[in-house]
């Protein structure tokens, strides 16, 4: 039915790779499928993503949506994923642009009421981001200072 | 019967009669075998259609299709499977089909018809 798009990062020690993240809207039983090798803390994002989008006052269709985390072959693990998946979905589902969202890259672990966390590792993925040519990166609050020493 | 049962009844006769005018033909009803039963049976165009039906009064505690956990889908595989052993109709092909109806018993608030499901 339609899709959404957005940018993360992952990393592996130092150094991070850009990460597309498409969600698909589809026909289907309400599910949450995620795939592009995501270990077992990623693997929960669907159910923090899913609560945060309801407890933010919006709802994930109940439909088939599928994520995938492209490279798919490159493993990915922690929760910093969570903002980037949950801004694909909504735009996927049309509650945000998405062109802006799909421009942006994001970091940042959810909490179920819909709140950002830190997470670590921001300088590296941000140093990656910016090499890759993106020219926003959206950080949680509490990384604000490791984000800015990327110029 | 508990109300759930009654409610439960009402949805599939209302899934039974969209079906209908939709151009499916009813095959089956109530399908039972040791290992459950199936809603709805129907066929059209030469496929068969084997339709779980789920009614919620409100979308208080989600929508109706939620309550087909992917274990309950893995069931309604197995018993598909066995309509399938049970008849001598030839059969070219076959899905699962989920409906989830809104509705009080007497009006549908609404029906969403997903054809071919995957767990």
């Amino acid at each position: 039915m339609s899709i959404g798009r957005t940018r993360a990062v992952a990393l592996s020690g130092v150094s991070g790779t850009i990460v597309d993240v498409e969600v698909d809207i589809a026909s289907g039983l309400p599910a949450i499928v995620l795939v592009g090798l995501p270990d077992a803390s990623l693997g929960e994002a669907k159910d923090r993503v899913r609560s945060a989008i309801t407890n933010s006052g919006f709802a994930v269709p109940p439909t088939r949506v599928t994520v995938n985390l492209s490279p798919a072959s490159l493993p990915k693990q922690g929760s910093g994923f969570d903002l980037a998946i949950a801004l694909a979905v909504l735009a996927g589902s049309g509650i945000v642009p998405s062109e802006t969202v799909a421009q942006c890259v994001h970091l940042g672990e959810l909490a179920l009421d819909g709140r950002v966390r830190p997470v670590a590792g921001v300088l590296p993925a941000v140093v990656a981001a910016r090499d890759s040519g993106a020219l926003t990166v959206m950080v949680p609050w509490g990384n604000r200072a490791e984000a800015e020493l990327v110029s | 019967m508990a109300h759930k049962d009654v409610l439960g009844m009402w949805g599939e006769e209302v899934a039974a009669d969209y079906l209908a005018t939709e151009g499916y033909s009813i095959i089956d009803r109530r399908w039972r075998c040791a290992r459950g039963e199936i809603d709805i049976v129907v066929e059209r165009d030469g496929e068969l259609a084997f339709v779980e039906v789920k009614t919620r009064r409100t979308l208080r505690f989600g929508h109706p299709l939620e309550a087909i956990t992917p274990a309950k889908f893995s069931r309604l595989r197995i018993l598909a499977g066995e309509w399938c052993q049970s008849t001598t109709r030839s059969i070219a092909g076959i899905r699962i089909d989920a409906i989830g109806i809104v509705g009080d018993g007497v009006l549908v608030h609404s029906l969403d018809h997903r054809a071919g499901v995957i767990g």
